[in-house]
């Protein structure tokens, strides 16, 4: 049994997983071109890419902003969800969700996930139901779709609206169709960590004739209550139609290397890969989520925050993941009920609990970049881990990591 | 030359949240402007409703906007919820007896913007808002290279859109003296996250959106601050 890095042993990796994001020729020929053009602006190439996004994603519209957390905003105000209305959202995902709904002066209702994908529980959604709910926000946690079927037959059966929060989910797909096209809209976001990055930048999918045209009138200035002037340069867009020629390869590439990790994790007893619902027919993989078995590790005098610090030192990036939303001091501020007239009800929810706090953990995409090897890695450092269990526990216990 | 800066920011890996030449350029015009503090943010728009956000308006809040004027000055209390207080008249120039009538008939009004092409008196307007505990935002436009400076608001907002001084493609410029009010504009455009040591307000007490400016338009926008610094 080798020795533990974290306690001075070698570890089980010493070189880095890939970089992000990677750059090409053709990225440095497409800036140089908008920029010697002088239309850096309200130009051809964000059109184009609109275009073309829309037709990968077999959506009517697509409309590129500066990124997901206006995008969402934008789709509320085009919804004409504001003051006094109520919003669900799931508690296990970026803030943006939350800041989105509070924008536009909406009460979010935080809704449980389920234990075994981390997205929205669609029966908890639905317990959440009032006559001032207007719409669920459901989140593709990582890159991998929700129930969207259930979700769906939900929204349709209460008159609400379902928006889908896929900032990390370009190019995942339900049944074998592109999220993007899905619910009332949908939002991508295109910050520089994301699968299509451009810096800053969003992505909001819809084919609501009337919703797209109501968004663009608060872009151009034209709508009669909202200008938001969240229009991309052509720089955006530019990078944005370069980098989006290499995402459907590595888009493969993270599926099979994430096939791979999930049949190692399979083999060992304390940790599990994610469910995924037969439905999902490409997970976007933004993050490699996985979850350990609290109950197990506790029996071994183990948490699993240290589980991840014997890994970090074997040289995985394995990170704990979200907090829940409504432990964040500032949702219980007097700013957020100045902001929705409301306090906003902040009980914790137990699946959301033990994902945050005792189960979830993350890799980041471009891991999923490397090969079989770098995934060995991941379920050898684990796997290593485990068989130290018993020295962890007592060195790390009296620690209290 | 900026091609080059680009190419520099391409290779980085850095196109995005907040990278060194949105931090570099923002100490720059802080520095142009005589400010002690500047935020730049994805366009100007975005930096007016940050402001707006920073200073805590909210529903049911007035926010005093010119009749005549940018259309997104006009539009901008709607934001936050909060309500315009239109002030002058449509065709004509806010004046300080404006102001005046619109303080003293709207009990609610918590924030001034006014559209610097659109106003005279400036100067008078300031010291009355001042006295009166309305915060004042001006909004200068493109006009980066001219006379319109901080001393007569609590924040100008300046733009990097066509026909600016300095273009950028799109981009905006919150300038301002007060640590406060920057610090909870900049976590007002990083989702709700503070910038470095001596932050007036903790991460946890505040929400945010994001409405963070690229290392493209920021390395534009340096570049040109760079050479109008060394002229």
């Amino acid at each position: 049994m080798s020795k533990l890095a974290i306690f001075g042993g070698t570890p089980v990796r010493s070189e880095p997983y890939p970089g992000w994001p990677t750059v090409s020729e053709k990225d440095e020929q497409g800036i140089a071109q908008v920029y010697l053009s002088g239309k850096w602006s309200k130009g051809e190439v964000a059109a184009e890419f609109e275009r073309r996004f829309s037709e990968r994603t077999g959506v009517r519209h697509a409309i590129v902003t500066t990124s997901g957390t206006v995008s969402l905003e934008m789709i509320l105000r085009g919804l004409d969800i504001g003051y006094g209305d109520e919003v669900i959202l799931p508690p296990y995902t970026f803030i943006a969700t939350l800041s989105s709904i509070l924008a536009v002066s909406a009460t979010p209702v935080f809704a449980d996930i389920d234990p075994e994908t981390y997205n929205i529980c669609p029966a908890a959604a639905e317990s959440k139901i009032t006559d001032k709910t207007r719409a669920i926000i459901a989140v593709a946690v990582g890159g991998c779709p929700p129930s969207i079927d259930r979700l769906t037959e939900l929204a349709n059966r209460k008159g609400i609206y379902l928006i889908l929060d896929a900032a990390q989910a370009v190019g995942a797909k339900w049944s074998g169709k592109d999220i993007a096209g899905f619910g009332d809209a949908a939002e991508f976001s295109c910050q520089n960590t994301k699968n299509l990055p451009s810096g800053e930048g969003g992505i909001i999918t819809t084919n609501d004739d009337a919703l797209c045209s109501r968004i663009r009138s608060m872009l151009d200035g034209s709508h009669d209550k909202f200008y938001t002037d969240h229009n991309v340069t052509e720089f955006h867009a530019s990078i944005l139609s370069t980098q989006l020629d290499k995402l459907d390869d590595e888009i493969i590439r993270r599926e099979r290397m994430a096939a791979y990790l999930d049949a190692r994790l399979n083999m060992l007893p304390f940790v599990r890969p994610m469910k995924r619902e037969k439905e999902v027919t490409v997970n976007a993989y933004h993050l490699y989520l996985m979850r350990f078995d609290s109950e197990m590790l506790a029996e071994k005098g183990l948490t699993r925050d240290m589980v991840l610090h014997a890994v970090n030192a074997e040289g995985i990036p394995l990170t704990p993941g979200y907090m829940p939303l409504y432990s964040f001091q500032s949702v219980n501020s007097d700013a957020v009920e100045r902001m929705t007239g409301r306090k906003t009800d902040t009980s914790p929810l137990e699946n959301c609990e033990r994902a945050s706090y005792h189960e979830g953990a993350w890799l980041f995409q471009s891991v999923l970049l490397a090969d079989t090897e770098d995934m060995d890695d991941i379920a050898d450092a684990l796997e290593k881990v485990w068989e130290n269990a018993g020295e962890l526990a007592a060195r790390l216990g009296k620690e209290s990591v | 030359m900026s091609l080059e800066t680009l190419k520099k920011v391409l290779y980085s890996g850095v196109w995005g949240t907040i990278g060194p030449y949105s931090l570099k350029a923002a100490e720059l015009l802080a520095k142009l402007k005589g400010a002690n503090h500047c935020l730049l943010t994805h366009s100007a728009g975005a930096a007016l409703e940050v402001t707006l956000r920073a200073v805590g308006t909210y529903h049911g809040d007035g926010v005093i906007v010119p009749a005549a004027g940018a259309r997104i000055v006009r539009l901008s209390p709607n934001l936050t919820g909060a309500q315009p207080v239109i002030c002058g008249k449509d065709a004509g120039k806010v004046c300080l007896a404006d102001i005046k009538e619109a303080v003293d008939t709207n009990p609610s009004v918590k924030c001034a913007v006014l559209d610097y092409e659109t106003v005279c008196e400036l100067g008078k307007i300031y010291e009355y808002l001042k006295s009166a505990g309305v915060t004042f935002i001006l909004w200068a436009g493109g006009r980066l290279l001219g006379d319109c400076r901080g001393e007569y608001a609590d924040a100008v907002i300046y733009s990097f859109a066509e026909g600016a001084d300095i273009y950028a493609g799109n981009a905006g410029a919150l300038v301002t003296d007060s640590k406060s009010l920057f610090d909870r504009a900049y976590a007002a455009h990083n989702c709700g996250r503070t910038l470095g040591e001596g932050a007036t307000l903790n991460v946890d007490e505040a929400i945010g959106g994001n409405r963070r400016i690229t290392e493209w338009q920021a390395a534009l926008i340096y570049d040109e601050l760079v050479k109008l610094t060394k002229d």
